[in-house]
């Protein structure tokens, strides 16, 4: 599902208009930046957490041409799921099987 | 910083910012995610712009070890959210960091592997350095006291001269034997001890000074250069000084320094002192002898000065090492560097030019006897 048919299943099940929803939706993630931004922890019950973490830096190899490339320090946003959202997919599969 | 975030964070910044309910608010950002959720279910994969993709990954059966127990088990397959951040999300999250770029480094440059580990190295340096400050400062203890007994000889070899009707009483007394007494060996050597005493303290401060700033090897150099100046010191005051001097000395080195060098040098000394100092002290009672010459006999740091030798066999044979000098033999076998000219007249017939030996080279060293 991509992001079109994500906002347009939002806004039928909510009943507002795509464009409407579209905003609000991008206002919300504005939101979750902005606060990932200033290192917090997003955490939504059921869903799961958000959370920016810093990777050091390291010397990577490439293995094809032996180059040795220094890879500066980031962060990244990393998502951790819910024990209750994993559990639930983790069953799926197995009954599915 | 740091702060758990809940839902109904969101929902309160999203009623300021859009200026709807809080109920409605709450019910679309609850939405949001079960959607979020329940599409996962359904097609393994959401993708939302301005967040990024979650994707239900399956991951095989695989064998494991219980770690408790030892037993093999069998982790079965299963599938798992996993989520991609979007490319604006990763800039955005990323920005601190986004100066930052990837460097290729060549075959000659040579990193610490990671930073932590570069930490620990200059921690690991800045205790080995503080741990190596307390040894020098007592080391600039020990010399401070063998400057105070040169200082002392000098003051009494004055008060002898002061009884001489040719010096003026008035005078400061270390001026005096600074400016008229002719300069002698063991003179040069004060001033020399005097000014690497000056030296040797402001290094040190410096060090101190520097101690945050200066990267760890600059470090090591300050303290190996400072170790070789207290060393040169030790070496330049002990090797030619006169035997009074010695005298006082060694008792102090004994306490303070290691014995093994003293021991060595005490026997050569001793029987310069016996050889030496009833030739000087006879004659000074007997005939008031001018005060330039009294000093000049009373300052003979050894025998080696001031008597002739003639080479009477060869003692041994002596290979040198690499980087040292006949100089530096001399002052192995014989305890002075002034006597490399006998060691370069005995080899005269295998190296011709003295200052050009090979290392390695096989020396003879010179039996030596007083010539009168």
């Amino acid at each position: 599902m991509n992001n079109k048919e994500f906002i347009s299943g939002l806004s039928q099940k909510l009943g507002y208009s795509n464009k409407e929803t579209s905003q609000l939706v991008s206002s919300v993630l504005s939101i979750m930046t902005q606060e990932l931004q200033e290192g917090n922890i997003i955490s939504i019950q059921g869903f799961g957490t958000f959370e920016v973490k810093k990777k050091l830096e390291r010397i990577s190899v490439n293995p094809a041409t032996q180059q040795r490339m220094l890879i500066p320090p980031k962060l990244v946003l990393a998502y951790k799921p819910s024990i209750l959202l994993k559990e639930k997919f983790k069953q799926k599969t197995l009954s599915h099987e | 910083m740091n702060e758990k975030i809940t839902l109904q964070d969101i929902v309160t910044q999203l009623t300021d910012k859009q200026g709807i309910s809080k109920k409605d608010a709450e019910l679309f950002v609850r939405n949001m995610f079960d959607l979020i959720e329940e599409t996962l279910g359904n097609d393994k994969y959401v993708k939302v712009k301005g967040l990024g993709t979650f994707r239900l990954t399956e991951v095989d059966s695989r064998e494991s070890i219980n770690v408790n127990t030892g037993e093999r088990i069998e982790i079965q397959g299963h599938t798992k959210i996993s989520f991609t951040p979007d490319n604006t999300m990763k800039g955005l999250i990323n920005k601190p960091f986004s100066h930052f770029e990837t460097i290729i480094l060549n075959d000659g440059v040579v990193l610490e592997d990671t930073p932590s580990e570069t930490f620990e190295d200059i921690s690991g340096e800045e205790e080995e350095l503080s741990s190596e400050n307390p040894i020098e400062v007592p080391q600039n203890s020990v010399e401070e006291p063998v400057q105070e007994t040169i200082e002392t000889e000098i003051t009494i070899e004055e008060e002898t001269t002061m009884e001489e009707p040719s010096i003026l009483p008035t005078e400061d007394i270390h001026a005096t034997t600074i400016e008229e007494k002719p300069i002698t060996d063991i003179q040069k050597e004060t001033q020399d001890l005097s000014e690497k005493k000056k030296e040797n303290p402001s290094p040190t401060i410096t060090l101190k000074e520097n101690k945050d700033e200066s990267s760890p090897s600059l470090w090591g150099i300050i303290i190996f250069l400072v170790l070789v100046i207290l060393l040169g010191a030790y070496w330049l005051f002990l090797k030619p000084s006169s035997e009074p001097e010695t005298r006082k000395a060694t008792p102090i080195h004994q306490e303070t320094t290691a014995p093994v060098e003293v021991k060595i040098e005490e026997p050569a000394q001793d029987t310069t002192a016996m050889k030496g100092s009833p030739e000087v002290t006879t004659p000074t009672p007997i005939t008031p002898v001018p005060p330039v010459q009294v000093p000049k006999n009373e300052r003979v740091p050894s025998i080696a000065d001031t008597l002739e030798y003639r080479i009477t066999g060869t003692q041994t044979t002596y290979t040198l090492q690499n980087g040292e000098t006949i100089i530096k033999a001399s002052l192995k076998f014989f305890g002075t560097k002034k006597f490399w000219p006998y060691i370069a007249k005995h080899n005269r017939d295998t190296f011709k030019d003295a200052d050009n030996i090979p290392a390695g080279a096989q020396i003879k060293i010179p039996e030596l006897a007083p010539k009168n």
